[in-house]
C-alpha cells in the first residue's frame, strides 16, 4: 500500500508540470500588451514600474526559464507576489483556502447524507412512482443554475420572513453563531445541488449491485430485505460513489466561486474572481496551481480507500 | 487498466461502460428507425419528454422570426416592467421589450452554443481519445498527462479563465465551453476505444492488411458511436448551462443579445422584487430545456448500457 502510494505519487509529477506549464503559458497568451493594460488601469505607466511589472510577471525572460523558476518556486511552496499589494500569494491563498474548506466540508456532509438514502430508495424501488419522482428532482437538480437557486435562498426568506442573512462574514472562531448563519446557507445550496449526481450514481450502481448473484445468495438465506439492502447491497455500491464524491470536490470549487460571490464569503473563488477583473495573475495562477494540487492529492487519497471499501481490491 | 484509468472511467458515470455492448462489430445502422423510436418511446418516458424538448427548442430557435409576437430589441418604455398578461405573454422588462419574444430569439442563442460547443467538443475529443488509445506508448502516455492537468482544474474555473484570455464574444464562448471539454471528454473515448482495438475482429482487420487509418475510421469509430451520442447529449445541457453562469459572472453575451442566461443574471436579478417574471421566464426555459437535455442523455446511457438492459 504504501509503495503503491509513493509509486502514484511519482507517477503525478508529470501531471503537475503540464498543469504548472499551462498556467506559465496562460499569462503568455493574454491578450494585447498586458503590462501595458496594467499600467493604464495604475495610471503609473513610467519605465520604471513598465519593467517592474515585466519582470514580475516573468515577461522579461525566456518562457522555458520562466517555466523553470515557476517549478522551482512551487516545490518550495512560493508561488510568487501579488502584482498590486506585493503580498506573498501562498500566504493570501492559505488564508481564503480556510473559508472554502469549510463550505466544503459542510455541503459534502449534507451531500451524502441527502444523496445515498434517496439513491438506494430509488434503486429498490425501481421504476415505481418515487423512483421517477426522486430521478426527476435529482435531473432537475442539475438542470438548475445553481446561482438562481442561491440568489433565490438569499432572496426569498427576505420577501416572505422579512428575515435577511448577515452579509459580514466572521470566522467561525471569531463569531460561530454569525459564522454559521452565512457558511450554513451555502454549504446548504452546494451541498443539496451536488446531491443530486450523488444520487444518480447511487441508484444505477445499486441497480447493479442488486443484481448480483450474491444478493439473490443472501435473500435465499431468508435475510430481511433491509439487512440485504444495506449490509450486502449498499456496501458494494458504494464503491463507485465515493470515487464521484472524490471528484466532486472538483464540482464544488467550482461551485464556490458562485455561491462565494452571491453569499459574500471570502474564499477562494471570490479571490480568483477579484484577481481576474484587478488583472493580478499571480493569484490567478496560484488559485489554479493550488486548486489543481488539492484535487490530485485527493483523487489519490480516494483510490487509496478502495482497498478498505473492497478487500478484494490490491495495490500492486 | 492503468490507475487513472481507473479512477476517470469510474468516476464518468456509466458513461465508459458503454462501449462494452459494443465488442461486436458494426454493421451500420440498421437498426429499423421508427421501431426504435416506438421502444425508445414506451421503455423511457422521462427521456422521450427530454428529446420532445429540445426538438421544441430547435422549431422555436428556426422559426422564431413566425412565433415571435415581437422584436426582441424593440424598446417602449410606456411598457416597461409590464406584469405578464393578454398584451405580453411574459410581460416585459425594464426597456418595455417583450420578454416572450427574447425568450424566443434566446432559444437561437441557446442552441447555437449547445450544439456548437458539443461539436467543437465531441469532435476533437473523438479524435484525440482513439488516436491516444491506438497508438498507445509515449503519445498516450502524453496526451493522458495533459488530460490529467485539464481535469484536476474546476470547469468553472478554467473557464473564467479562458474567457479573460480570449476576450468576451459569443464565439468565444463556444470555444471556451468546448476547448476543456474535448481534452476531458477524450477520455471517455480513449477507454471505449481501448476495448474495441483488443478484440478479435480489430486483430483479423490487421492481418487482412488494413491501415491505421481504416482501423480507426471502419472498424473502431462506429462501434464507439454510443459514448460519442451519450457524451453529446449531456454535454449539451451541460454547455448551455454553463453560458448562463458565465453571464451571472460577467463573462456573457453583451446586451442587447438576448441570451436566456444573459436575461436571468442581468435583468431577472435586478429586478428580482419588483417583476419577478423577468427572473421566472428565463429561468423555467433554461431549466426546462437542460433537464429535458439531461434526461434525454440520461435515457440513452440507460437504453445503450447493457448492464441495465433488460432488468427489472
Amino acid at each position: 500500500m504504501a509503495r503503491y502510494a509513493a509509486r502514484r505519487l511519482i507517477g503525478m509529477i508529470p501531471t503537475v508540470l503540464v498543469l504548472l506549464f499551462m498556467v506559465v503559458l496562460m499569462v503568455r497568451m493574454l491578450p494585447g500588451n498586458i503590462v501595458d493594460i496594467l499600467l493604464e488601469d495604475g495610471g503609473t505607466n513610467t519605465p520604471e514600474a513598465r519593467a517592474e511589472f515585466t519582470h514580475a510577471l516573468g515577461l522579461d525572460i525566456p518562457l522555458p526559464i520562466q517555466y523553470g523558476r515557476y517549478v522551482l518556486g512551487v516545490v518550495q511552496g512560493d508561488l510568487g507576489v501579488s502584482l498590486w499589494d506585493k503580498r506573498s500569494v501562498t500566504e493570501i491563498i492559505a488564508g481564503r483556502a480556510q473559508v472554502t474548506a469549510q463550505v466544503a466540508a459542510i455541503a459534502i456532509a449534507v451531500s451524502v447524507l441527502v444523496s445515498i438514502p434517496l439513491g438506494v430508495v430509488s434503486a429498490v424501488r425501481r421504476n415505481s412512482l418515487l423512483d421517477y419522482f426522486l430521478r426527476s428532482m435529482s435531473i432537475l437538480g442539475i438542470s438548475l443554475p445553481s446561482f438562481v437557486v442561491a440568489t433565490s435562498i438569499v432572496i426569498l426568506p427576505a420577501l416572505w420572513f422579512k428575515v435577511s442573512l448577515p452579509f459580514q462574514y466572521k470566522s467561525f472562531l471569531e463569531d460561530p453563531v454569525q459564522n454559521l448563519q452565512i457558511v450554513l446557507p451555502a454549504a446548504g445550496v452546494l451541498g443539496v445541488l451536488l446531491s443530486a449526481s450523488i444520487a444518480r450514481m447511487m441508484r444505477t450502481t445499486m441497480l447493479d449491485v442488486l443484481q448480483q448473484d450474491y444478493i439473490r445468495t443472501a435473500r435465499a438465506k431468508g435475510l430481511s430485505g433491509f439487512t440485504v439492502v444495506l449490509r450486502h447491497g449498499l456496501k458494494n455500491a458504494l464503491i463507485p460513489v465515493v470515487t464521484l464524491l472524490g471528484l466532486q470536490l472538483t464540482a464544488l470549487i467550482g461551485g464556490s466561486v458562485i455561491t462565494e460571490s452571491i453569499f459574500a464569503l471570502p474564499g477562494l473563488g471570490r479571490l480568483l474572481l477579484d484577481s481576474l477583473v484587478k488583472r493580478d495573475y499571480p493569484i490567478v495562477q496560484g488559485v489554479v496551481v493550488s486548486v489543481g494540487l488539492l484535487i490530485m492529492f485527493t483523487n489519490l487519497a480516494v483510490d487509496l480507500t478502495y482497498g478498505y471499501l473492497d478487500p478484494r481490491i490490491r495495490y500492486s | 487498466m492503468t490507475n487513472s484509468e481507473h479512477d476517470m472511467g469510474i468516476g464518468r458515470t456509466a458513461v465508459t461502460s458503454t462501449a462494452t455492448a459494443l465488442n461486436r462489430p458494426a454493421r451500420g445502422m440498421r437498426v429499423p428507425v421508427v421501431g426504435g423510436i416506438f421502444r425508445f418511446a414506451r421503455r423511457q418516458p422521462l427521456g422521450t419528454f427530454g428529446a420532445l424538448v429540445i426538438l421544441t427548442l430547435v422549431l422555436v430557435a428556426a422559426f422564431a422570426s413566425v412565433i415571435a409576437p415581437a422584436d426582441p430589441l424593440a424598446q417602449a418604455q410606456r411598457e416597461a416592467l409590464m406584469a405578464p398578461g393578454a398584451a405580453h405573454l411574459a410581460g416585459t422588462d425594464q426597456f418595455g421589450r417583450d420578454i416572450f419574444s427574447r425568450l424566443i430569439y434566446g432559444a437561437r442563442v441557446s442552441l447555437y452554443v449547445g450544439i456548437g460547443a458539443v461539436l467543437l467538443a465531441v469532435i476533437p475529443a473523438t479524435i484525440v481519445g482513439v488516436a491516444s488509445a491506438f497508438f498507445g506508448g509515449t503519445f498516450d502516455y502524453l496526451v493522458q498527462r495533459v488530460v490529467d492537468a485539464v481535469q484536476a482544474i474546476p470547469g468553472l474555473i478554467l473557464l473564467i479563465v479562458i474567457m479573460t484570455v480570449l476576450g468576451v464574444s459569443l464565439t468565444n464562448i463556444v470555444i471556451a465551453l468546448a476547448l476543456p471539454a474535448s481534452i476531458s471528454e477524450s477520455r471517455v473515448m480513449r477507454s471505449a476505444t481501448t476495448q474495441i482495438a483488443n478484440s478479435e475482429y480489430v486483430a483479423a482487420a490487421r492481418a487482412l492488411g488494413a491501415t491505421d487509418a481504416r482501423l480507426m475510421f471502419r472498424h473502431i469509430l462506429p462501434n464507439i458511436v454510443s459514448p460519442i451520442i451519450v457524451v453529446a447529449s449531456l454535454g449539451f445541457g451541460r454547455f448551455i448551462l454553463a453560458e448562463s453562469t458565465l453571464s451571472f459572472l460577467g463573462y456573457g453575451i453583451l446586451p442587447p443579445a438576448p441570451s436566456w442566461g444573459g436575461m436571468l443574471a442581468a435583468e431577472g436579478r435586478a429586478y428580482m422584487f419588483a417583476a419577478p417574471w423577468l427572473l421566472w421566464a428565463p429561468a423555467v426555459a433554461l431549466s426546462l430545456v437542460v433537464f429535458g437535455a439531461n434526461m434525454f442523455g440520461d435515457a440513452l446511457r440507460d437504453e445503450l448500457d447493457p448492464r441495465l438492459r433488460g432488468t427489472r
